[in-house]
This record gives C-alpha cells, sequence and structure tokens, in this order.
C-alpha cells in the first residue's frame, strides 16, 4: 500500500477499526445515553467522526456527501440505541451503517448519471486535498490530483458494490470475510465482485497511461 | 507449466490482496510457475499505479459533526410529505423505472426518453439484482425530493 505523507492523517495499511471502547465502558455509556445523559452521545459522535468521515470520504468521493453520511450513520444509531445489544462494538455498528449507506448513495448517484443525465463535477478537487503535503511541487500535486480524478472516474465505472467492496479491501485493508458480513454477503460474491472491480480498474489504468503518451 | 493448471484471474487477484495461506495450492503453484509469477508481478506494478487515498481529515470536522447530529437530534421528526401524495410520486417512478429498464426491447424502441444505444448500455451494465435493488430505490421519496421538476 502506497505511503501517506505527514501532513495527513493516516491510517497504516491494513488497519481494522480502531477498539477505542472497550465492551464494559460502552455498556456504560450507553447506559448513561438510555437514562437521558446526551452528553454521552456527544462522546462518541467526537470518538468516531474522523474514522467515519475517512471512510466515507475514500467509498463517495466528496467531504460533503461523506459528512452527509456520517451524519446519518450517527442519527440512526442514536434511534437504533434503545434496542441496542451491543453484540458489536459501536465502532463496528456505524462503520458497517456507514458502509451500506454509502452504497445506497452510490446506486443512487448512478441512476441520476444514467436515467437523468445528471453530471457529476468531479474536476473541482477537494480543497481539502489540496492541502496535503508542502513537500510535494506544483508539478507532483497536479499529477496526483489528476490520478486521483482518474480513479474516482474509474470507481464511478464500476457498480456500487464493486466500487465499495474496491475501497474496503484495497483502501481500508478489510479482509474479504470481514467485508461480506459489513454488507450481508456471501464471501463468494464479494470476491467476484472484487476480481471483476480490479479487471475493470486495470483496464482504466491502461487507458489513462496511454491517453498520457498521446 | 501447462497452461490449464495456470491461475485464473480472480485467483491472481486474490493472492495479490494475500486471501491464500502459503500452504495452498494456489500459494504452491504461484512458486514454480514463471508465467504465473510474471502475470502477478504485472498486476503488482499495476495496483502500485493507482493513488493513495488517505483519511484527508478537516480539523473542524469533529467539532462540525457534533453540531450537526445535535441540531438534527433536537429537531422533531416530520412526515414532510401526505400519504397520497408519497403513494403518487412513487407510482409514478416505479412506472419511470419500468418504461426506461423493461428488459422487453420493444418499450425501450418505443420510449420517447431512452434511445438504443443508452438501452444496450443499461442492459449490459446492470446485473438483474442490481436492476431489481434500483426499482426499490427509485420508491424511495429521497431520490425524488432531489429531481427538480419532476
Amino acid at each position: 500500500m502506497p505511503s501517506t505523507t505527514a501532513a495527513i492523517v493516516d491510517t497504516p495499511a491494513g488497519s481494522r477499526y480502531p477498539r477505542q471502547m472497550v465492551n464494559t465502558d460502552e455498556k456504560a455509556l450507553l447506559e448513561r445515553i438510555r437514562k437521558g445523559d446526551e452528553s454521552g452521545f456527544e462522546e462518541i459522535v467526537k470518538e468516531h467522526t474522523g474514522k467515519l468521515v475517512g471512510l466515507a470520504w475514500r467509498l463517495v468521493g466528496t467531504r460533503e456527501d461523506a459528512e452527509e453520511l456520517a451524519q446519518e450513520a450517527f442519527l440512526r444509531l442514536h434511534r437504533s440505541l434503545p434496542g441496542f445489544r451491543g453484540d458489536s462494538l459501536i465502532g463496528t455498528w456505524l462503520y458497517r451503517t456507514t458502509t451500506r449507506l454509502a452504497i445506497d448513495f452510490l446506486r443512487r448517484e448512478r441512476i441520476k448519471r444514467k436515467v437523468f443525465f445528471f453530471r457529476q463535477d468531479n474536476d473541482s478537487p477537494d480543497p481539502v486535498e489540496l492541502a496535503r503535503d508542502g513537500r510535494q511541487t506544483p508539478g507532483e500535486i497536479f499529477q496526483t490530483q489528476e490520478a486521483m480524478l482518474s480513479l474516482r472516474k474509474s470507481l464511478q465505472n464500476l457498480s456500487s458494490r464493486q466500487q465499495v467492496i474496491f475501497v474496503l479491501r484495497h483502501y481500508e485493508g478489510l479482509a474479504l470475510k470481514e467485508i461480506a458480513e459489513h454488507l450481508g454477503l456471501e464471501t463468494g460474491t464479494v470476491k467476484a465482485h472484487l476480481h471483476r472491480a480490479v479487471t475493470q480498474l486495470r483496464k482504466d489504468l491502461v487507458e489513462f497511461r496511454e491517453g498520457d503518451h498521446e | 507449466m501447462n497452461n490449464k493448471h495456470c491461475l485464473s484471474e480472480q485467483d491472481l487477484i486474490l493472492h495479490y490482496y494475500q486471501e491464500f495461506p502459503e500452504s495452498s495450492a494456489e500459494s504452491l503453484h504461484l512458486a514454480k510457475c514463471p508465467a504465473c509469477k510474471e502475470r502477478l508481478n504485472a498486476l503488482i506494478m499495476e495496483m502500485a499505479a493507482l493513488p493513495d487515498l488517505p483519511e484527508v481529515i478537516d480539523p473542524h470536522t469533529t467539532s462540525r459533526m457534533a453540531a450537526r447530529v445535535s441540531e438534527q437530534l433536537k429537531r422533531p421528526s416530520k412526515k414532510w410529505l401526505p400519504a397520497i401524495g408519497t403513494t403518487a410520486i412513487a407510482s409514478v417512478a416505479l412506472a419511470l423505472a419500468i418504461t426506461l429498464w423493461s428488459p422487453q426491447q420493444e418499450l425501450l424502441q418505443t420510449s420517447s426518453i431512452t434511445s438504443e444505444p443508452l438501452a444496450d448500455n443499461l442492459d449490459g451494465e446492470m446485473s438483474d439484482i442490481d436492476f431489481l435493488e434500483d426499482l426499490e430505490l427509485l420508491k424511495e421519496l429521497e431520490l425524488l425530493s432531489q429531481i427538480e421538476g419532476v
């Protein structure tokens, strides 16, 4: 996995969602919230926002949409709290919910593009991405942005499931079995989606490089 | 090495993502097959060319999210469309989706919205499962509220 620069909050390759809280702490926190202590829920939001928004951004490509998805995940958690049994950690639950919300979001965007001829403006780089690394030369920054745009466009050629599965495996480092559990799919299905995603991306990469040499 | 025993593209990709233990038949084959090693090296090089997607965190994200969520939680839940209107809009959306995506070629050809190349692209790109799930999504009000003029 490519290395990241010091200016960026780095997630090492292959890392799982960090288990910031042990189960007993979470149970105590949930109990506080159920008794009406809303500051407890604010603690949850502050604890998990960074990871969730980062995940959502990787999946959907824009910070605004990423924050919307993360917000929705938190709201759904809040609604689920009365019946939340704690079978999984809160972080795992949020991660899984965000992933599924991302699939729905990507599917809707795909429908809009195909049926209503909406064109998503992917040509404006995310302003936060622009403030990535002060050590990069302008030429390097431009190349990086071009590569990012090309990747995003290629990802849009995939189905929403293929897109999410690829990002979860390649960039989030989740094992395929974990991805299958998050998405409620068979592992074999996840493998097939990953295969199709990589095949398509390799094809697009070749075309991108050939375009560079023209 | 006989080609028919070589790894499939899928297995090569799975090996790249370390899904096979070292003692697996796939890993053992790869250790002995020059053709598969070459294919794997090509895959590794191509995948290395993919750009990084680091988690770029805006320093104000956390406080902004806490404020947003708090704001949303304070709002009373509201039914923003009457039930009858909801049903009517969902019916229109479903009819539109069926018109546009009916697998029957005559419907696609006579549709005033779609053109034949677009229909072919849709048929080629959407699997049956995605197609059915997309129909479900079209019923959702959230999508319709984003479409202006419908």
